[in-house]
């Protein structure tokens, strides 16, 4: 078990180096951040020695070769440095830093989305299995499907518009935009409270489009089980439907579930891009869209590292839960 | 002994016979046909700004009503609804090619010997990779440049990051077929291995082909919007179903409500489609021992 | 009549399909009582498999019943499925087919046996159950039964699988145990083991027994009675001998007939169809040339062939090696037909598709023809592939179901460049000659029956006139009276046009009238190679003779003296006392 996990851990290491070296050279050679930094259309020309001079201690002169400066950002890997932010901000703030602020907020939300999601997937879709063409059935498939068919923004929308529409009849209702209210003292009752109600719309987005592929695939796998020879023994041995699916079925349909789970994490973090971008919310999400479009090589790296590293663990859990569910992969 | 139905009648019949698939044929049907017409006899273009209006509702002049930098609502979704069936069919069919291409290649390779466990293993690898890597931010750093092209680029682009999971089921199918008993014969017989996956593999996996492609459709669309909403899709002098929605106003549900319906609509027929297939082609899904 | 366990009376089940309605049992009646065994025979599709889970009420949800079941006096159509479960596993308990798919992959096979005992008896505590499972495990011979509950089925052989599943039937003694084609899944000598231990079980506990099956060679060794079975109605019921020594019915005797007897020498003796259409291929081939002086088809040296075993996905360790197949020798002349015997996993697969590979084995040569496969350009490859073919076992399989016959049949002419017409006329001809006609080459394969496929197997084998064909297994997946007829048309091809075979095959008393000579091969090596007669009238190495000892024999007599008891009675009793 311990040699099986360390083989798939170094594996998905070198996978999250790989991504990342080619995510680096990839946004080193296609953005000009030197063109943000310095616009054509500034007014007055900048002397070109300390244009270099900018440019250098930011690690993006477009002279000095895209593989030397490919070696200059390994070189910070290494010691745990990332890298400053460039953009029309010239205060180089480390990237490091930024992301270290940034996380908590964002990884709350794909945390507490994939979480509650996978579970209630993982439970709706095998009563939809087992209760198969029942009301329920139907219901949840209608449901599930109606998610899926509708692009996150708009689910956004939809649930934004119902709390708009709650707030203008009862003059009650949940924050629209911002995770935290500068204007409530901060660790006080009010402010802890507002915190935790921010959360409730973006939670209910992102449970609701896990939950709702997480169904389908636990539907497929459970009816998978349904039909297997093992499941009739276990009726042959006089487990009635429902003991037989809990104690047999199950653990069994739970094995190729482990799997979509390292996806579920990823499929979360694009949810949570659009969710802080409606939301205004400052996480990783909005850092990458700013990132990008303000052509700013280091930081967008370090998204990328990011979500390479959350996609790492989340598979390293995948498998682990593999591991334990399935004696035969051990 | 009736003669049985050929495959194809028993399947055409299976799935005319669910009102699903006719719901979802006639809503496709009703969409292309509106999406190719309306703009034809409609009075506003994309484009064209009308800001004496801007921020008024539904009227007989503007169905849709206007937004906020006063353009037409109903203009732009059905020029919106043009680029993304394009690019969604467009995108399903590449996605499809990318993922047998892969998939059979690696599935037949694989039982070939040592040299074909590594390029086997490496289209594996591949595959995984592609998997990993965030996607959207790489599509965001792509969108940019390639829009400055044609927004057609928008197609490879998508399907570049849309392959994996059907590659990954193709080879799984492929390498059961040439485990087959058929395809073991052809080899035997000397049959040419390209012939053979066209002969024998592409034939009998092609049902999953076209429910994937059908599929595919929407994923497509919907991956397009996504960008298109936070900026880096479709851009200006083009506009997709994910722009308009971009100029969404809470306090005016007009502005996003129609482009949704109709993103909705087209998704859930072309779903709808997708299933009816998927029960007509493989009817087995249904049974259960319990 | 208080020792009756099980009626059945005129049970008819259906299910829905596509286009009508199948029936699949239809107005079946019987009874079992107290410590008798009912033998249920049938071939694939006669609702033998239907009716006994209707028994255990675990029919699948879309099916109609009518009729009547009683089990010990209790209508079980009465009953509700909580009622149904505390008679499942305890009163009537059921063995199946597959061993494999069979038993939860996911946990220890200890605990699945001690899980039927707590689930009809919750007063047990765990540790007495998972005692009590050890001790079942002992009684049907399991070695190192504490340390075996332990492991999960993956961990088990097929036998051992088997084994253990009927440990779980006879769990909680049950007064009815049915038991689905439980040796199926099994080689030969595990299937006579099986066997006995499932009777010794059942006289054990004085069961009633049902036992479903399509081999009446299993079936008179084990059965009181026997009900024959066809398209899902119910041909002849009766005692045991009268079923084997005077059947009423033409469809059981040609049931008895198509079972290859090994116990009797002379082909026409056996009454078997195939017996009696080899018994004219022999006077043939009396008529050739002696052996020694007709030339060498294939030729067969030290051949060898190594698999690696590793471990790890990334970093791949060799941690040993199977050696499939560890130096065999064996040629085939003209015209004549070798028998590759052996049971799964003895490397006869592996020494087939080495041949067929036409290339140069790891070690050991290949010679076809004379000519070395090792010294082959491509071009002569693709030539020879024409004068060596392949018939495979699974005729399902077999032929891609989205082409219809005739393009099946022209595909290796295709590669040979025949011209158009010379293969229209040859598909015609080949039809006729494996028995169907020229009408047959525009279906599909889907509107043919198992017999008729491996028929198009054949035709295809023969398309470019080959010298020599490999058959695997080609009649094991044909229920027997089919088989019988596919032998009989290969046998017929053979004297007719010349061609050898190598016919691999793990059963020796299908091989016996079509074969010349027979190779048993065990655990990749050559036990014995010899005539066909001397094989098996004077076995040398002894797994030849377990090989023939096994072979079921359809007489009732002769089987019962075979029998040996099996079960350890002593490890079983002690649960009685422990309740």
């Amino acid at each position: 078990m311990l040699r099986f996990m360390s083989i798939r851990t170094l594996t998905y290491l070198i996978l999250a180096f790989v991504a990342s070296s080619f995510a680096y050279l990839l946004a080193a050679g296609l953005m000009h951040p030197e063109a943000i930094l310095y616009p054509p259309i500034a007014k007055e020309p900048v002397p070109l020695e300390t244009a270099q001079q900018y440019l250098d201690a930011r690690n993006i002169n477009p002279d000095v070769p895209l593989f030397q400066r490919y070696a200059n950002w390994l070189g910070g890997l290494v010691r745990g440095d990332l890298g400053v932010t460039t953009g029309t901000n010239k205060a180089m703030v480390p990237v490091w830093e930024e992301l270290l602020n940034r996380v908590p907020i964002s990884l709350r939300l794909v945390l507490l989305g994939t979480i509650i999601g996978t579970v209630l997937g993982v439970a709706l879709g095998m009563v939809s299995a087992v209760r198969r063409r029942s009301i329920d059935d139907r219901a949840f498939t209608f449901g599930s499907f109606l998610i899926l068919a509708l692009p996150t923004p708009v689910i956004i929308l939809i649930v934004q518009q119902i709390n708009q529409g709650v707030l203008d009849l009862t003059g009650w209702g949940l924050p629209a935009i911002n995770p935290i209210n500068p204007l409530l003292e901060p660790g006080s009752w009010d402010a802890i409270s507002y915190q935790i109600k921010a959360l409730v719309m973006p939670t209910i987005v992102l449970t609701a489009t896990a939950a709702a592929s997480y169904s389908r695939y636990m539907k497929v796998t459970a009816l998978d089980v349904l039909g297997s020879d093992y499941l009739r023994t276990a009726r042959a041995k006089g487990l009635r439907r429902g003991q037989a699916m809990t104690r047999h079925g199950l653990r069994m349909a739970l094995i190729p579930m482990g799997q979509y789970f390292a996806f579920a994490v990823g499929a979360a973090f694009a949810g949570s891009l659009f969710v802080e971008l409606m939301f205004n919310w400052q996480g990783i999400g909005r850092f990458a869209i700013s990132s990008i479009s303000l052509a700013d090589v280091n930081g967008t790296v370090g998204v990328v590292l990011y979500t390479a590293v959350l996609t790492l663990l989340s598979a390293t859990l995948a498998d682990f839960l593999q591991g334990v569910l399935d004696p035969r992969v051990r | 002994m009736p003669a049985p139905l050929g495959r194809t009648a028993l399947i055409r019949r299976r799935f005319f016979r669910s009102s699903g698939a006719w719901i979802g044929l006639t809503t496709f049907v009703l969409l292309i046909l509106v999406a190719i017409f309306a703009p034809m006899i409609y009075q506003y273009g994309p484009f064209e700004r009308d800001l004496a209006n801007s921020l008024t509702g539904p009227t007989q002049y503007h169905w849709f009503g206007v937004n906020e930098n006063g353009l037409d609502i109903f203009a732009r979704t059905m020029q919106g609804l043009r680029i993304s069936l394009v690019i969604g069919i467009g995108t399903a069919i590449l996605t499809s090619l990318l993922a047998v291409l892969v998939g059979t290649v690696a599935g037949y390779v694989s039982s070939k010997g040592k040299w074909g466990a590594i390029a086997d293993g490496f289209l594996v690898n591949l595959t995984n990779l592609f998997l990993v890597v965030p996607a959207l931010l790489l599509m965001m750093l792509f969108s940019p440049a390639l829009q400055q092209a044609s927004w057609l680029w928008m197609i490879p682009l998508l399907s570049l990051f849309a392959w994996m999971l059907t590659a990954r089921v193709l080879r799984a199918m492929t390498q059961q077929l040439v485990r087959t008993e058929y395809v073991e014969a052809a080899k035997f017989m000397g049959v040419n291995p390209v012939v053979n996956i066209l002969r024998h593999i592409i034939p009998n996996i092609a049902s999953w082909i076209i429910i994937d492609t059908t599929l595919g459709v929407s994923a497509a669309i919907l991956g397009e919007t996504g960008l298109s909403f936070i900026g880096f899709g479709i851009q200006y002098p083009q506009v997709s179903l994910g722009t308009v929605l971009q100029d969404y106003n809470i306090s005016a549900p007009y502005t996003w409500i129609p482009p949704a319906m109709v993103l909705a609509a087209l998704v859930i027929s072309i779903n709808m489609m997708g299933e009816a297939l998927r029960d007509a082609l493989d009817p087995t899904s249904d049974s259960s021992r319990l | 009549m208080t020792d009756t366990v099980l009626t059945v009376n005129d049970l008819s089940v259906s299910f829905p399909s596509e286009t009508n309605t199948v029936h699949a049992v239809q107005n079946l009646s019987y009874e079992v009582r107290k410590g008798e065994a009912l033998a249920i025979v049938g071939e694939s599709g006669s609702g033998k498999s239907v009716s006994s889970l209707a028994v255990m009420g675990l029919l699948p949800v879309n099916a109609s019943v009518s009729g009547r079941i009683d089990l010990l006096g209790r209508n079980m159509f009465e009953l509700n499925d909580r009622q149904l479960s505390t008679l499942r596993g305890n009163t009537v308990s059921m063995v199946f087919q597959d061993p494999l798919s069979a038993l939860t992959p996911v946990y220890e096979v200890g605990r699945q046996i001690s899980e039927v005992v707590r689930i009809h008896h919750p007063e047990v505590s765990q540790a007495k159950a998972d005692a009590r499972s050890v001790e079942l495990l002992d009684s049907v011979g399991i070695p190192d039964p504490s340390r075996r509950a332990k492991q999960y089925p993956h961990e088990y052989s097929g036998g051992m699988r088997q084994r253990a599943m009927i440990a779980m039937a006879i769990a909680n003694e049950p007064e009815l145990i049915i038991a689905d084609e439980p040796t199926t899944a099994l080689d030969v000598t595990i299937q006579a083991q099986v066997m006995d231990l499932l009777k010794s079980a059942q006289e054990m506990l004085g069961a009633a027994t049902v036992l479903i099956t399509h081999d009446m060679g299993v079936v008179a060794g084990f059965a009181d009675r026997v009900l024959v079975m066809k398209e899902s109605r119910m041909v002849e019921e009766g005692d045991v001998e009268e079923i084997f020594y005077r059947p009423r019915e033409k469809y059981t005797r040609d049931l008895l007939a198509a079972v290859p007897r090994i116990d009797l020498d002379d082909p026409s003796e056996s009454k078997s169809i195939a017996g009696s259409a080899m018994a004219k291929v022999a006077e043939v081939s009396e008529t050739l040339l002696p052996r020694e002086k007709r030339p060498v088809v294939l030729e067969v040296t030290d051949l060898e062939r190594i698999f690696p075993i590793t471990k790890g996905a990334l970093i791949r360790k060799k941690i040993g090696e199977q050696r499939a197949v560890d130096g065999i020798s064996f040629d085939i002349r003209e015209g004549e037909c070798l028998a590759l015997v052996g049971e799964s996993g003895s490397g006869k697969t592996t020494t087939l598709l080495e041949i067929m590979q036409l290339r140069k084995p790891q070690k050991g040569t290949i010679r076809i023809n004379g000519k070395d496969t090792s010294s082959l350009t491509r071009a002569d490859r693709a030539t020879m592939r024409s004068d060596v073919t392949v018939v495979f076992q699974d005729p399902m399989a077999a032929l891609d179901p989205r082409m219809p016959i005739s393009d099946i049949l022209k595909e290796p002419m295709q590669v040979q460049g025949y011209s158009k017409e010379r293969m229209n006329e040859r598909v015609d001809w080949l039809l006729t000659t494996v028995g169907l006609t020229p009408e047959h080459a525009s279906r599909y394969p889907a509107q043919f029956s198992g017999g008729q496929r491996q028929r198009v197997g054949v035709a295809r084998a023969l398309a470019c006139e080959p010298k020599l064909i490999v058959l695997d297994e080609p009649t094991s997946a044909l229920d027997v009276t089919v088989q019988a007829g596919v032998l009989k048309m290969l046998a017929d091809l053979r004297s007719r046009l010349g061609v050898s075979f190598l016919f691999v095959s793990h059963d020796l008393s299908v091989v016996r009238h079509i074969s010349d000579r027979i190779a048993v091969m065990k655990s990749g090596k050559l036990v014995e190679i010899g005539d066909t007669a001397n094989v098996f009238d004077d076995p040398r190495h002894a797994y030849s003779r377990e090989l023939l000892a096994a072979v079921p024999i359809p007489d009732p007599a002769k089987a019962r003296a075979h029998r040996s008891t099996t079960i350890d009675a002593e490890a079983f009793s002690g649960f009685g006392e422990s309740r």
